[in-house]
């Protein structure tokens, strides 16, 4: 582990790092980045289901936080601060991904070109993104901010600025759409 | 207890927590729809949860830092740019009221009777001016014919 993220995964709580960086402490935000690449880029994923856009997201969400931190109010936890601007900026994504595939998908039916894959690691976690996929990017969020990120419903709410309710609904709609997908799914003797 | 309810009380259960359980397994036990919910959500969850996504790209925090070190291109102030575009809307609301109340010359037209007693050879539109009179002359000058 580098230095830096040892920093950032020891004591200096995410405020601090924030204060840190507003200060001029030039490896504050390097630490806040180690400290929730993986989270960011796990949940850009679940949304737009291909790894170089989650990467592409990754790069553009750390570059809009780093020009939005003055605006930051310490009123919230900065990992829910951070999550709002990830899902927001992945959704927006998603959408303009969406237009894109459909493009490339009519281009590959005319014969005049490859559609791409989005193949990524084990068969078994590909079949539950392609299930994820099914999901309207709203319900891929939730469904990652979820199981992914563990995020209990009250912190789903403060992220997506949603009531629990609606939290609860979006999460049975999405089991809804997935049920089907998922039924032949076996997670062991997959691997 | 009725459907809505019981699928809002699944998140609980599933989160652990607190429900009033007999009602709960009540409304399990006494709905068709609702019975296998608690368990198809239980193992979806369990499949999600397991799933693995791909790691986040090494070479990320690099290509962060070089979009940081680019200068920002210069942006024009937010104020400016709402004075400007005040300015100019002031401006188009002003020459928009002052061509509605400018004075216009005031064009209409009359039927002019051309019965065959008026000796006019046919009924015709005829301007009419401000100035009725005026109009009407010229009207008698253009289609008065055999007089």
């Amino acid at each position: 582990m580098s230095e830096r993220a040892e920093r950032a995964d020891g004591g200096a709580d995410d405020a601090t790092w924030v204060r840190r960086h507003l200060e001029g402490d030039p490896d504050a935000f390097r630490a806040l980045y180690e400290k929730y690449r993986e989270k960011v880029f796990a949940s850009a994923y679940r949304i737009v289901g291909e790894s170089h856009a989650a990467a592409d997201l990754v790069q553009e969400i750390f570059v809009k936080i780093h020009g939005e931190l003055r605006s930051f109010k310490f009123e919230s936890r900065f990992s829910t601060w951070l999550f709002r601007v990830a899902v927001n900026h992945a959704l927006n994504k998603a959408s303009e991904l969406a237009r894109h595939a459909r493009i490339r998908e009519r281009i590959a039916r005319d014969g005049r070109g490859d559609p791409g894959g989005t193949r990524e690691g084990r068969p078994v976690d590909d079949e539950v993104q392609r299930a994820i996929q099914a999901l309207s990017p709203k319900l891929r969020a939730i469904v990652g901010l979820r199981y992914l990120e563990g995020l209990s419903y009250e912190e789903i709410a403060e992220v997506l600025e949603i009531s629990i309710g609606t939290v609860k609904s979006r999460l049975f709609l999405a089991h809804e759409t997935l049920r089907p997908l998922l039924r032949n799914v076996t997670l062991e003797g997959k691997e | 207890m009725n459907c809505e309810t019981y699928r809002d009380r699944v998140f609980d259960v599933l989160a652990g927590r607190p429900v009033d359980r007999p009602t709960f397994d009540g409304h399990r036990s006494s709905c068709a729809s609702c019975a296998g919910l608690l368990e198809g959500i239980s193992e979806n969850e369990r499949i999600l949860s397991g799933a693995r996504v791909p790691a986040a790209p090494a070479d990320l925090w690099p290509r962060i830092a070089a979009a940081l070190a680019r200068p920002v291109p210069a942006r024009r102030p937010r104020g400016l740019v709402f004075a400007a575009a005040a300015a100019a809307l002031l401006a188009a609301g002003v020459v928009f009221f002052s061509a509605a109340r400018a004075p216009r010359p005031s064009l209409d037209v009359a039927i002019v009777d051309a019965s065959p007693d008026s000796g006019r050879a046919f009924t015709a539109l005829v301007p009419r001016y401000e100035d009725v009179d005026a109009g009407l002359a010229l009207a008698d000058t253009l289609f008065r014919f055999g007089d």
